[in-house]
């Protein structure tokens, strides 16, 4: 076997052990900020092999859903579900919205969000990002005949050329 | 210990047939255009310079260091629009020739550049059918992908021997092992899973709810046992889909699993994409033959060495 071959089986194995680390949570085990664990981390992003895969685990939370009221110039009010052309673009959406639950990007996630619905309506006045979680009953409980609901979560008021306002 | 050693080499130089990366390859690409397709008429909100996310924003928040539309639009100077445009018919061309097996090793590596480009911007939007494909798409650039079932397989006399075949095809099907293994014990640490909670809740959410699934609080062993097998499939994948007598039932397990996640949770690309990459990764392995049509032409066309003549150059 040539030396390049044998070199293949070195960066194979490199590859396969980055990829175990990382499932272990590397990433969470102590220092971040030392150069190899960023080079790491590069590399990671590149070849994939930074991944934890925490796909529905331990397990699910409430789900978050955000609704929009759009306020027209006119006086005209419009609740607005945003959706796609297709499923896979609401999966990504929600994806977004898992984000507003973070309390630090909550302001600024509104916000880019109230700017995407003024692309979409230019027209309005002033749009409200209002969030609001689904809370599922354990199986018994719904069972026994409670059913999920949806809880208000909080709002961000955007006027245009105006600053926001926040209601929690 | 010497029977370990011997196991551990007959893993990786046992000759595997090099229809598996060809499929792999394939399936990807076909995969990925598809899904380009899907998201095209919302891809400016989901990549444009003012979709969803401003580029200011997501690049502000983005925790990589991969480029973004917004790093390529402002380093080549070219205005934001015509950068997505740019990008997105380079990464759909790439894509066409990956398929095709035209240039593969360029239009791997421009394909997987371009899905980077592309995830890095939209990173708030993408969950896991998009670190599959980068994954995958990483395949493709960096392994003989092209070596049969493509166009470069007719016209390359470039040998591949046997042995780096086998290499890369252990290496997707070990990243496989790696991520089910993973996936299994995270979701055992959590209660939800042994109680049946998990599938009951990913039913009822709104954002999943595809069928009327209220019958299963009548029923509460069936959720529960559907928690219980996706803990078995997955924490064992990695034992069981090598070993003879379980490794069918595995496979046909755990693409009944992504079914289920497609069919009842509404993630048609994410169920589609596992279950084509465990059909050709593993699906040589647990049904041998599966892919072996015209396999025979495949195998001494130029650009592989046969088998058991690579493993006569081993020994020499």
């Amino acid at each position: 076997m040539p030396l390049k071959h044998k070199l293949y089986f070195v960066l194979a194995a490199v590859h396969m052990l980055m990829i175990a680390l990382y499932a272990t949570h590397f990433a969470d085990w102590g220092n971040t900020g030392n150069a190899a664990t960023k080079t790491l981390a590069t590399v990671g992003s590149y070849t994939g092999s930074n991944n934890i895969f925490s796909f529905f685990a331990p397990g699910l939370s409430d789900q978050p859903y955000v609704v929009y009221a759009v306020k027209f110039k006119d006086s005209t009010e419009k609740l607005i579900d945003l959706k796609g052309s297709s499923p896979d673009f609401t999966n990504r959406v929600n994806n977004i919205y898992g984000y507003l639950t973070l309390p630090e990007a909550r302001q600024v996630l509104s916000a880019s969000l109230a700017q995407s619905m003024l692309q979409r309506y230019p027209n309005a006045a002033k749009i409200r990002v209002a969030m609001v979680v689904q809370q599922i009953p354990d199986i018994y409980a719904y069972k026994n005949g409670e059913r999920n609901i949806w809880r208000f979560w909080f709002q961000n008021d955007f006027a245009v050329n105006t600053p926001a306002t926040t209601q929690q | 210990m010497k029977k370990i050693f011997s196991r551990i080499s007959n893993l990786f130089f046992t000759p595997s047939s090099p229809d598996t990366l060809a499929f792999f390859r394939i399936a990807v690409s076909a995969f990925a255009l598809v899904q380009l397709f899907v998201l095209l008429p919302d891809w400016m909100w989901l990549y444009g310079p003012k979709g969803l996310l401003p580029w200011q924003i997501s690049d502000a928040l983005s925790t990589t260091n991969t480029p973004s539309l917004f790093f390529i639009s402002t380093h080549l100077n070219i205005s934001a629009n015509t950068t997505v445009y740019i990008i997105t018919a380079v990464y759909f061309f790439s894509l066409t020739g990956l398929m095709i097996g035209f240039k593969t090793r360029l239009m791997g590596v421009s394909a997987w550049l371009m899905h980077i480009i592309l995830n890095t911007t939209g990173h708030f939007t993408a969950y896991g059918v998009e670190t599959f494909l980068h994954i995958a798409l990483f395949y493709c650039a960096v392994l003989p992908v092209g070596c049969c079932r493509s166009v470069d397989s007719y016209k390359k006399t470039n040998q591949i021997p046997s042995y780096l075949i086998t290499l890369s095809v252990r290496l997707i099907q070990l990243h496989l092992c790696i991520m089910y293994l993973s996936c299994g014990i995270e979701k055992s640490l959590g209660a939800q899973w042994w109680n049946g909670e998990a599938i009951w809740i990913a039913l009822q959410q709104d954002q999943f709810h595809q069928v009327n699934t209220g019958w299963m609080a009548q029923v509460p062993l069936v959720p529960k046992l559907l928690g219980w097998s996706t803990l078995l499939f997955e924490t064992f994948y990695p034992v069981a889909i090598f070993f003879t007598k379980t490794k069918k039932i595995w496979l046909i397990a755990i693409i009944s699993m992504h079914a289920f996640i497609a069919i009842f949770l509404g993630l048609q690309l994410f169920g589609a994409l596992m279950i084509l990459l465990n059909l050709t990764v593993f699906g040589n392995h647990c049904f041998p033959g599966m892919f072996s049509f015209n396999l025979k032409k495949s195998m001494t066309r130029p650009g592989i060495i046969k088998p058991n003549l690579s493993r006569q150059l081993i020994r020499l």
